[in-house]
């Protein structure tokens, strides 16, 4: 197992963990379990960094291609029950009024995000929370800066419709 | 960037902040039991499952087409009781000229 890439990808765990779960249509087990494909495929050779694009561009492709093959078998991987995931809990709201306010602003936007297309979610997802520009989001995806860049516009337009008409 | 960018900005930090305080820890991740999810079995289980759904609709195929052959070179055996003298008066249709040159030729 090579412990270089095994440390790189520890530190860069909270980033991939966040990218996982907006592929996983904000599953976290669903999450765990393609995260835990990824680094088991990087660590044990079975997908190889080339050096083309930074580690961590190259990281993200992974958990894209893991998610989307993991979404195809998520009817057969459902027939399996074993033990759930063991999700943190949340930390108590210090302002009740507060929490639920921002609670349905997160479930506002993520609603939105659902109701584009995958790449526009994609797009929007890479630059705005994983802050990439729209030439890493397009290498991520594996399309042209071109084409990221359409998507990136009609996505922003989209999302801020449906933000608007929200209740 | 422009006000509305902003907005969105600020709602993306807003899902980001939340999610920070709940990864799991990298070494829970990787020291899942690895038979949660594998794909391997499942794509050779859906494999298989369509390789013998496929060689059961072929075999129901061909025993088909075979009980339709059977059908179809069948007859009856009585089949000779109807091949009555003069039949052909019956199943054929004499046309006026043609009687005339049919007749002389008999």
């Amino acid at each position: 197992m090579n412990t270089e890439l095994a440390h790189q990808l520890a530190a860069s765990h909270e980033e991939n963990y966040a990218w996982a779960l907006g592929c996983c249509g904000r599953d976290a087990r669903e999450a765990e379990d393609v995260l835990q494909a990824v680094y088991l495929k990087v660590l044990e050779g079975r997908a190889r960094f080339d050096g083309r694009s930074s580690l961590k561009t190259w990281v993200f492709a992974v958990i894209r291609r893991t998610a989307a093959q993991h979404r195809r078998l998520r009817v057969f991987a459902r027939l399996r029950t074993q033990g759930l995931a063991e999700v943190p809990e949340p930390p108590a709201p210090t302002d009740l009024e507060e929490a639920l306010e921002l609670r349905q602003r997160r479930e506002q936007l993520w609603r939105a995000l659902e109701r584009l297309s995958r790449r526009q979610r994609e797009v929007l997802l890479l630059v705005f929370y994983h802050e990439h520009t729209i030439e890493e989001a397009a290498a991520v995806m594996g399309i042209g800066v071109g084409s990221a860049r359409t998507h990136y516009e009609c996505g922003k337009t989209r999302v801020r419709e449906l933000l608007k008409e929200a209740p | 960037m422009s006000e509305q960018d902003h907005d969105l900005e600020e709602r993306f930090a807003e899902l980001k902040r939340y999610d920070r305080g709940r990864v799991p820890r990298y070494e829970r991740i990787v020291g899942l039991p690895r038979g949660r999810w594998r794909p391997a079995p499942l794509l050779a289980a859906a494999l298989l499952a369509v390789a013998l759904g496929g060689g059961l609709i072929l075999r129901s195929r061909g025993s088909r087409s075979a009980a339709a052959s059977w059908l179809a070179d069948w007859a009856s055996p009585t089949a000779a009781l109807l091949q009555t003298p003069g039949r052909e008066l019956m199943t054929t249709v004499p046309s006026v000229s043609e009687s005339v040159i049919t007749l002389e030729a008999q």
